[in-house]
């Protein structure tokens, strides 16, 4: 499936890879980069690779369903500006796993943003910093792979 | 501080959890550099065969949360919490793709 795994994983900079969607289901009009991966102990959830987002931001209503607690979080007095608007809520701490379709899944201890409540949009995103900064990846567009190491 | 200055929250929070450790010891543990936490071999999840059910059928849902496993739709729900009790133990199952379509 993957061109490039056995080239990147010999030269250590990749173990594992998986095929992402080029736009998320049901915004087909716009380009994105959709990963699966795994929130703490959920099921493959889809998510908006975003470089520009400085946390992961996950729906709340999904969270509380998986216990993920945000008392445990520290609520910041400031918001988070998300595509124009600002959201108060809470910053926790939660296992993200990259979900391999070949060789290994790697979980990242990310930094989420949980709204207090609901934006209108796609509703998970992998930041840079809290996130994606941790790990080596490279995107292939032209078969929509994401290769990814550590 | 902006919660969007993300390296310098890391920074403060850091620093001034060393200062005033009863008050930032929170944001200190929730404010830090993301970390490895471990790695296990890929299983098969058949998520290549619900990415494509979704390709070809997600915009017959918009707006919905649905539940797709192997390729197949096993739930569709107006919330996630719904979508749970439609599906029961399969909503945490490794191979059931969850998402709210757009």
């Amino acid at each position: 499936m993957a061109s490039f795994i056995e080239k990147l994983d010999e030269c250590g900079f990749a173990e594992g890879c998986m095929a992402y969607l080029d736009h998320y289901p049901g915004e087909e009009s716009s380009s994105k980069i959709v990963l699966s991966v795994q929130i703490k102990n959920s099921g493959p959830i889809m998510a908006v690779m975003d470089t520009c987002a400085p946390w992961c931001i996950f729906d709340p209503d999904l969270l509380s369903l998986l216990e993920i607690d945000e008392e445990d979080g520290y609520r910041p007095e400031k918001g988070l500006n998300i595509r124009g608007t600002i959201y108060y809520g809470a910053l926790v701490r939660v296992p993200v796993t990259f979900l391999a379709d070949e060789g290994i899944d790697i979980s990242v201890e990310a930094t989420v943003f949980i709204p207090e409540r609901e934006y209108d949009s796609p509703r998970y995103f992998i930041g840079l910093d809290g996130c994606l900064s941790r790990i080596r990846f490279a995107i292939d567009p032209s078969e929509n792979i994401f290769y990814f190491g550590q | 501080m902006m919660l969007d200055m993300n390296r310098l929250a890391v920074r403060l929070a850091q620093k001034g959890a060393g200062i005033f450790p009863d008050d930032l010891r929170k944001a200190a543990r929730v404010l830090r550099e993301p970390r490895i936490q471990g790695t296990a071999p890929a299983s098969d999840r058949k998520l290549d065969a619900s990415r494509k059910w979704l390709c070809k059928y997600a915009d017959q849902y918009k707006g919905k949360w649905v539940a797709v496993q192997a390729g197949n739709l096993i739930g569709a729900a107006n919330s996630a919490r719904e979508l749970k009790n439609v599906i029961s133990s399969l909503f945490n199952s490794k191979d059931t793709l969850i998402l709210k379509v757009m």
